[in-house]
């Protein structure tokens, strides 16, 4: 890369590792953090979170003091919705398989959108746990 | 949960040629203004700071009239999204209040003018694997992007080239359990991710939101647009998309 190309990475808090009993959590634009540590034993239920297409929930098992598993006990479902949808000529589409590949790329598009909502349940689960 | 921003701008004089005026600033200093704006977006739009305005909306502390004229224009926007897609995409729903699924997109948009009023002709902005895309990279070809597996998100499925253009996906990369809706006896999600394609990051991310929450109908309402393309995977391995999206795969 050029030496003058301008290339800058804000700092992102990431999930640290669910079984090390410490989490990060980040706004939308991953600014907010909290770290969970010292938790009291239990089964926590976080919060049903909306994803725009129905909502996440997520239940957080902690044996001593650190976060063991996570169930989710909600996902959305857009079955219930269908009906809402136009309807149109079915275009024509392609299909492959899919397949994971070595490629050299300037940037990376993924999804984060769900995620997001397991997250803010998960953070609301060990609220309650003590984090 | 992290959203990591990046952004990249080639040497603007090797690509774009030298500058109009010698007021327009450096790259650095363009790349700076560019984050100080996503915090600003930050501070004001997110609902984890118990202080933003989303927040203080959510608790019906501030009415929506009377919040920042950016507020007013993200809430305009959400209920023309609303109406475009059928209510798939809708802010308000199970009394809460949250426009992150408008924002990022709409915030990129936002950067990528700043960047224009600089004078920047080659950049690219991705927030949280949403990105516009513009002129060339510092190799002077269009921009290699690269797809995120939704079986695994260290890895890449798809490369697409992009210039002029937005692109972002809708998903998860953590597979629901099998509920089956009571009403319907329905199937459970199949639906991994949607990459959508468009004019620029804005309408991309508004339709990729809206088209996901569609489940598998979702690809055909975006056929519908034109100008847009859409890569669709399922849990079960199959890719399907709009033959135009094939123009965009790199070689």
């Amino acid at each position: 890369m050029n030496n003058r190309t301008r290339k800058k990475i804000a700092a992102a808090a990431m999930a640290a590792g669910l079984g090390a009993g410490a989490m990060a959590f980040a706004g939308p634009l991953g600014i907010a953090r909290t770290v969970a540590y010292g938790l009291s034993d239990g089964r926590f239920s976080g919060k049903r979170e909306y994803a725009y297409y129905g909502f996440v929930r997520v239940e957080a098992l902690v044996k001593s003091g650190k976060l063991a598993d996570v169930r989710v006990l909600e996902y959305p479902n857009d079955n219930g919705r269908s009906h809402y949808i136009n309807s149109v000529a079915l275009p024509y589409l392609v299909q492959e398989a899919v397949d994971a590949q070595s490629f050299r790329v300037d940037v990376i598009s993924g999804a984060t959108f769900t995620s997001e909502a397991y997250m803010k349940s998960l953070q609301e689960a060990l609220r309650q746990a003590g984090a | 949960m992290g959203m990591p921003i990046t952004v990249v701008i080639p040497d603007r004089e090797r690509m774009d040629g030298p500058p109009p005026g010698a007021w327009f600033p450096t790259a650095d200093a363009a790349a700076d203004a560019v984050f100080g704006y996503f915090r600003e977006v930050d501070a004001r739009f997110s609902p984890y700071l118990p202080e933003s305005e989303t927040s203080r909306i959510d608790r019906g502390e501030l009415l929506p009239q009377e919040s920042s004229s950016e507020m007013r224009e993200v809430l305009r926007l959400s209920e023309e999204t609303r109406t475009l897609t059928n209510g798939y995409f809708d802010v308000r729903c199970g009394g809460r209040f949250d426009p992150s699924g408008l924002v990022k997109g709409w915030a990129i948009a936002r950067a990528a003018k700043i960047l224009d009023r600089d004078g920047f002709i080659s950049f690219c902005i991705e927030a949280g694997g949403d990105i516009e895309a513009r002129g060339a990279s510092d190799e002077g070809a269009p921009w290699r992007i690269g797809i995120r597996s939704p079986f695994d998100p260290s890895k890449l499925i798809r490369s697409i080239s992009l210039h002029n253009r937005g692109v972002a996906t809708s998903g998860t990369y953590i597979r629901g359990p099998h509920i089956y809706n009571p009403l319907t006896g329905g199937r459970p999600q199949e639906i991994a991710s949607l990459t959508v394609i468009g004019p620029n990051v804005y309408e991309a991310d508004r339709l990729a939101t809206a088209a996901f929450a569609m489940g598998q109908a979702g690809i055909q309402f975006l056929a519908g647009f034109p100008d847009f393309e859409t890569y669709m995977v399922e849990w079960s391995g199959t890719a399907t998309f709009t033959p135009g999206f094939a123009r965009y795969f790199t070689s």
